[in-house]
């Protein structure tokens, strides 16, 4: 309670500034809707390293109209593979690998210091039955391709006599340890994976929704998952049964979260049946560095739009935001697109989305609204602010 | 402290330019390479056919630029988009270009459109992007690649166990499907439902690989290549290069055509000859010097 009270007498103070800065109105955002992304506190970190841009930068450009923009749905993994470890005890035997539709591919890697196997080395059966071999690629010929192979790296597709069943991988020769990749772009088997967002703020709840299907139809998965940073580091995550079928990982993403660039993973290790599939999501992770201070000020005849930043830690910020005008019919439509940003040192900033008159086509006018307002740290790669309305004048 | 931005700002409206030249005009030509590091990319990478039949339509052949970066990076590094800014503002500022088309292949799509969409990111890029008329993107890996995804080698019992295969590049690891879907729906433009980027960006699309040893036409840019590519394939839908699935190449801006529908012979490209000449791709991008 005391800290509300705090920072609303802090924000009114700070709006007194800045609407004398800026000679305009200063108003409130519009109310945060349930998807968007808006720090309820701030992390103080170090200025970030590297060489980042210390000019303010702006840029605006114009949209059409008639092309409608849209929510972008978190990305949807699908998997019809799998991965696993195996000794080279285990090749000389016979590893056993489960297959549900014929022509599969198989990779099989050497980890450091272990021997390479060429395509001749392996044996497949089913049963009594040998499986052969339609096609080979070493790591070479792979990297030829542009997949960068590891070295030793040897890719056989099943051919004759593969299909559903447990097939027996043979590798007289194999000496040390390997990674096997085995991938059917024909199973009907799949499982999927898909988080409930595409960024979240450390110490945010995520969830991840995880289910499977066998020829279309849904099917049991049994899962477990691992929570993996940009820097490699990894915690397991509890999966439980979802209401309505499937699974659910539902967890806080660390506080004190990684700031090595890159995404996080969700890694889904599932069996559907009795087939193993490994499924990942990724989704970008940000430090609450600096929020919008909650106002606006706005320039309406020169579709100026100045947003105050508390920002708890040095870096370079950016807004940007799309200006929807109202068309002849009513609607509100898309017009322009615009970016600022500059550096900050810790304290209240500003930044300033210019859009321009020149990008209104005829008969567009007022009202406005400025939708996807978002505080980025570029800096840091990270995201931190989204609000899928922001402003309207 | 305060930092206003008034008045200091770099600021930039970029109109829809029309793309029509005038007699004041200079246009030039910037070739970008794809994933890799890159000290040679003339001769290594486009080789000295394609780049010299492209430029020669130009009204002065001398205005082209061959970009070397370091596209193992990720597109925002410095050693990527840093790099690549840098080498086209010196082109751009030597050269007096006022119209620039940049042909992109791969990768080198995603670092074009890393600085159209993110303009005030460098304060080289708005500059770049108001002289850019056009990208013509071959192949671009704008939605990733299952090839990457598999590049990485599995899941983290492998790293956990210090199993580490070899480091993966940065390049690679943005490129799994589903990074390039978080960056398309967080860092980028033009993709569906996105903004648009801030100038035409238009793919040309390979939707099948040739291979066949009694056929001439698999022999551009190299059979073993191409061989490879076969292999590569099974990762991929009916429709692919060999390395990208044709909707990750279609998958930001505009399709400027589909291979077959503009090739000799109505060849396909495979994702090795789409930065070659091969089957009349360089003429066509010649005629589009204008």
């Amino acid at each position: 309670m005391r800290t509300s009270i705090l920072r609303v007498a802090a924000l009114a103070a700070f709006a007194t500034t800045f609407v004398a800065g800026i000679a305009h109105a200063a108003q409130p955002l519009l109310p945060a809707g349930a998807s968007d992304q808006v720090p309820q506190r701030l992390a103080v970190l170090p200025a970030p390293g590297g060489a980042i841009e210390r000019k303010p930068v702006a840029f605006s450009w114009a949209l059409d109209p008639d092309a409608a923009l849209a929510e972008t749905a978190p990305f949807l993994a699908e998997s019809r593979e799998y991965w696993m470890t195996v000794e080279a005890a285990e090749l000389q035997r016979g590893v056993p690998l489960q297959m549900t539709a014929p022509s599969a591919l198989i990779r099989i890697s050497p980890a450091r210091g272990s021997a390479g196997l060429r395509a001749g080395d392996f044996s497949i059966s089913v049963g009594a039955r040998k499986v052969g071999i339609d096609q080979a690629a070493d790591a070479e010929s792979l990297r030829k391709a542009g997949m960068d192979a590891s070295a030793g790296t040897q890719v056989i597709r099943l051919g004759d006599g593969s299909g559903a069943g447990r097939h027996l991988l043979r590798a007289a020769n194999a000496r040390g340890r390997y990674v096997v990749h085995v991938f059917e772009p024909t199973s009907e088997r799949v499982l999927f994976a898909r988080a409930d967002r595409n960024h979240v703020l450390a110490g945010s709840r995520m969830r991840v929704a995880i289910g499977a299907t066998n020829a279309g139809r849904q099917a049991g998965v049994a899962s477990q998952a691992l929570l993996v940073a940009p820097d490699g580091s990894s915690q397991p995550v509890a999966v439980r049964d979802a209401a309505g079928g499937g699974q659910e990982a539902v967890f806080t993403v660390p506080a004190s979260a990684s700031q090595a660039r890159g995404l996080w993973e969700l890694q889904v290790f599932g069996d559907v049946g009795d087939v193993p599939r490994d499924a990942r999501t990724a989704f970008a992770v940000a430090q609450p560095t600096a929020r919008f201070a909650g106002l606006f000020g706005v320039d309406a005849a020169n579709l100026r739009v100045s947003l105050p930043v508390e920002a708890a830690s040095p870096g370079r910020y950016e807004a940007r935001g799309t200006l929807y005008a109202t068309a002849k019919d009513g609607s509100l439509r898309p017009v322009s697109q615009a970016h600022a940003a500059a550096w900050m040192e810790a304290g209240d900033g500003m930044l300033v989305l210019q859009f321009a008159r020149a990008h209104l086509p005829a008969g567009y006018g007022a009202p406005f609204e400025v939708r996807e307002l978002e505080l980025n740290d570029q800096g840091r790669m990270a995201p931190i602010e989204s609000r899928t309305r922001g402003a309207r004048f | 402290m305060r930092n206003h931005a008034f008045g200091a700002l770099l600021s930039c409206a970029a109109l829809f330019a029309a793309s029509t030249a005038n007699a004041a005009d200079v246009t030039g030509v910037a070739f970008v390479h794809g994933t890799g590091s890159q000290t040679n990319a003339y001769q290594d990478y486009w080789q000295p056919t394609m780049v010299n039949n492209v430029r020669n339509g130009l009204d002065n052949p001398a205005n082209y630029v061959v970009i070397n970066c370091d596209f193992n990076q990720y597109m925002w590094d410095s050693r990527a988009a840093g790099c690549l800014a840098g080498q086209l503002t010196t082109f751009i500022n030597g050269k007096g270009i006022t119209r620039l088309i940049v042909i992109t292949h791969s990768n080198g799509g995603n670092v074009v459109r890393w600085i159209m969409s993110n303009p005030t990111y460098d304060s080289r890029y708005p500059n770049i992007i108001s002289k850019i008329i056009r990208v013509n993107a071959l192949a671009p890996s704008s939605a990733g690649t299952p090839l990457a995804d598999a590049t990485i080698n599995g899941n983290v019992f492998e790293t956990s166990l210090g199993w580490l295969l070899g480091y993966k590049s940065d390049a690679v690891r943005m490129q799994q499907v589903s990074w390039m879907a978080s960056y398309n729906a967080t860092n980028l433009y033009g993709t569906s439902g996105r903004p648009a980027l801030p100038k035409l960006f238009r793919s040309v699309v390979g939707t099948d690989v040739d291979s066949a040893i009694w056929d001439g036409d698999s022999y551009c840019a190299g059979y073993a290549e191409n061989l490879g590519l076969e292999t590569t394939q099974n990762w991929l839908n009916s429709c692919s290069d060999g390395f990208l699935n044709c909707t990750s190449q279609s998958a930001a801006g505009s399709v400027w055509f589909q291979d077959k529908s503009r090739m000799a012979g109505s060849e396909p490209l495979s994702h090795n000859q789409s930065r070659r000449a091969c089957f009349g791709l360089d003429t066509i991008l010649r005629n589009d010097m204008k």
